[in-house]
């Protein structure tokens, strides 16, 4: 069933914006497969995918928070187990994510935590059989900056100016381009390049 | 005289359209659809929210019942309860019950406007005779004992906490918990309710409000953490104060409770506009966001101004109704808001904004449960025609296209968003609509 998180269990706004976008290449699929590296992740991805692929294939797939340890086998894997033309979303911490209080107990070691570790991502899906498609950059670094003056607007006196620089910074929550790696959570949308042989 | 009558009429064929509406909203799991909101919108999902647009639905249902005779209408509010009883997890909290928050259980106020409007439903079978109306007062009560009392109660505050983790006071949302009390004090018979958990709470609301001669009195500030008030004030959201204070009164004749809820509505009055709209929020140093600027909710305020006036409110909210009955589109949902592309600038645009033309059922619902009270004793028929219209959003001018089984939204040959009525997720919504 969807929806069966409580309020007070919720992920940072990051990755709750991140998988509702994932949804987008995801809905109206079949179960897809779903591998996720952060446990604190888990309820808001089963509140949004009830259902989750058992067998080693599936016409979609999830994958959320690369490992620096790990990456390369969990990437054979989607490239094993998807079909050709099938979407592939990646949601992916970047260092500024260090920033989220909530994620400083969450463990594993991020791939986008490690210098130039989402590059390497992106160039090896490329020879895995997958086409970026497009890459977004999920709280970007101006929505950051907004909030900041949202808060001191606020604590000055002045928060009809602070809310107006919060949504201002909604607006500006999600960037593409190269400000997209100015972000907490990077979001791609990949897809199994089609063998024309 | 005629005018009254050309009212009514008008009344009535809204009532149809809106109930057929809301009838295209119906998703497996109950009525569906994006959301637009203030504080963050909920464009991707789609699916069913067991949210306080259950409290409007239900009593509206009701009322019509009970206005026209017709089985019809109760048969749609038992549906409606069914989708609450079907939608209850273990935890006794309702699936998808956060609105604008949604995907997430454990809303707030939503899960009390959900208990108000099944504990409406069960006195209102009870009184008819209907065997089966414990099941929709059980299911209420599960709610409003594990979710209300055992987490959100504060015990030292003697208040409801808006979060269980969180000493946090919000009146209008502790108001619709007291609503639901009350209810559930009518259909169990224990006034221990009420005396135990409604009272202590309607005095921490009298602690928010304004007392003074200026502009604000009778505001009652947003929320508090702690002993730290959050001094804006929302007319919408004081409005929904109101009926849990007069209930207060009637209940301990306090005349606090009524003076409270008086000076609410006097103040919701005296920062009207002309056009029937209210600023959405009017802060301490007395400056205003007026975007956006509500429109099928308004049907709350006009629905409490009504309930005031046996108290003695006096005041012509003609322009507020207008403004509301103009909101309904030929699909028979009424539009969100105007100005929402204005919530940021506050500079309106010359078209409206995406938010703005959504018919969104938990907005729509508090239309539907005013205009009832007024339809009747006989509705003519309703249908749900294609609705189109031109907008914005964050710049871009956009074409919107609601029917009865889908909601598209374009630009030229570009698709930006597809949502199937009845599915949780729109097929497609590009990045400009991800936005929360």
């Amino acid at each position: 069933m969807i929806g069966t998180l409580p309020m007070i269990a919720r992920a940072p706004l990051d990755y709750r914006y991140a998988f509702d976008a994932a949804m987008s290449v995801l809905a109206g699929k079949s179960a897809p497969l779903v591998l996720c590296n952060v446990r604190e992740l888990m309820g808001e991805i089963r509140q949004r995918i009830p259902v989750w692929a058992e067998s080693r294939s599936a016409p979609a797939a999830l994958w959320v928070e690369p490992l620096a340890d790990t990456w390369r086998d969990e990437l054979e894997s989607f490239t094993n187990a998807l079909p050709e033309g099938a979407p592939l979303a990646i949601v992916a911490s970047r260092t500024l994510a260090y920033l989220l209080p909530e994620r400083h107990s969450w463990e594993g070691r991020p791939l986008g935590f490690q210098p130039g570790g989402i590059g390497q991502l992106e160039r090896t899906l490329g020879s895995a059989g997958f086409t970026i498609e497009a890459s977004y950059g999920i709280h970007s670094v101006l929505a950051i900056g907004l909030n900041i003056l949202s808060r001191l607007m606020d604590r000055g006196g002045r928060p009809d100016i602070g809310d107006r620089l919060h949504f201002a910074a909604r607006l500006r929550y999600c960037t593409t381009g190269p400000l997209a790696r100015c972000s907490t959570v990077s979001l791609f949308f990949a897809r199994k390049e089609l063998n024309d042989a | 005289m005629m005018l009254r009558e050309e009212t009514t009429l008008d009344i009535d064929t809204a009532v149809a359209k809106l109930d057929a509406w809301l009838e295209t909203m119906r998703s497996p799991d109950g009525y569906a659809g994006p959301v637009s909101h203030w504080w963050q919108q909920s464009l991707m999902y789609t699916g069913a929210g067991l949210d306080w647009r259950y409290e409007g639905i239900i009593v509206g249902y009701l009322q019509l019942w009970e206005r026209t005779s017709d089985m019809g209408w109760l048969i749609k509010a038992r549906r409606a309860g069914d989708d609450l009883l079907s939608g209850q997890l273990e935890d006794c909290h309702f699936a998808a019950s956060a609105f604008e928050l949604n995907p997430a259980t454990a809303g707030t106020p939503h899960e009390a406007a959900g208990d108000v409007g099944l504990l409406r439903l069960a006195l209102a079978l009870r009184k008819a005779g209907q065997a089966d109306w414990e099941k929709y007062a059980r299911c209420a009560e599960r709610n409003l004992q594990s979710f209300y009392i055992a987490e959100l109660w504060d015990t030292a505050v003697r208040a409801f906490r808006d979060s269980p983790r969180t000493p946090s006071f919000v009146p209008n949302k502790a108001a619709t918990a007291c609503e639901a009390l009350f209810l559930l004090a009518e259909v169990t018979g224990d006034p221990l309710w009420v005396e135990r958990y409604v009272i202590p709470t309607l005095d921490r609301i009298l602690e928010h409000q304004v007392c003074g001669e200026g502009r604000l009195d009778g505001a009652i500030a947003q929320n508090s953490f702690g002993g730290r008030k959050i001094e804006k004030y929302f007319p919408f959201y004081i409005a929904r104060c109101i009926p849990a204070l007069l209930h207060g009164f009637n209940w301990a004749n306090n005349e606090e409770y009524a003076d409270c809820a008086l000076r609410a509505m006097q103040f919701v009055v005296r920062w009207s506009y002309e056009d029937g709209s209210f600023p959405i929020v009017v802060y301490e140093n007395q400056r205003v966001n007026r975007y956006p600027g509500w429109i099928a909710a308004l049907g709350d305020v006009l629905r409490v101004a009504n309930e005031l006036r046996p108290f003695g409110f006096e005041a012509d909210f003609s322009s507020t109704e207008n403004r509301l009955l103009a909101g309904q589109d030929i699909s028979g949902g009424i539009q969100t808001s105007t100005g929402f592309a204005a919530q940021v600038s506050g500079q309106p645009q010359p078209l409206p904004d995406l938010r703005d033309v959504l018919h969104v059922a938990g907005w729509c619902d508090k239309a539907f449960r005013y205009l009832t009270s007024r339809a009747g004793p006989e509705l003519p028929g309703g249908q749900s025609s294609p609705f189109e219209a031109t907008c914005s959003f964050r710049g871009q001018m956009l074409h919107v296209v609601e029917t009865p089984e889908a909601l598209l939204v374009s630009h030229q040959k570009k698709v930006y968003y597809c949502w199937h009525k009845g599915e949780p997720w729109p097929r497609i919504a590009s990045p400009e609509l991800w936005l929360h």
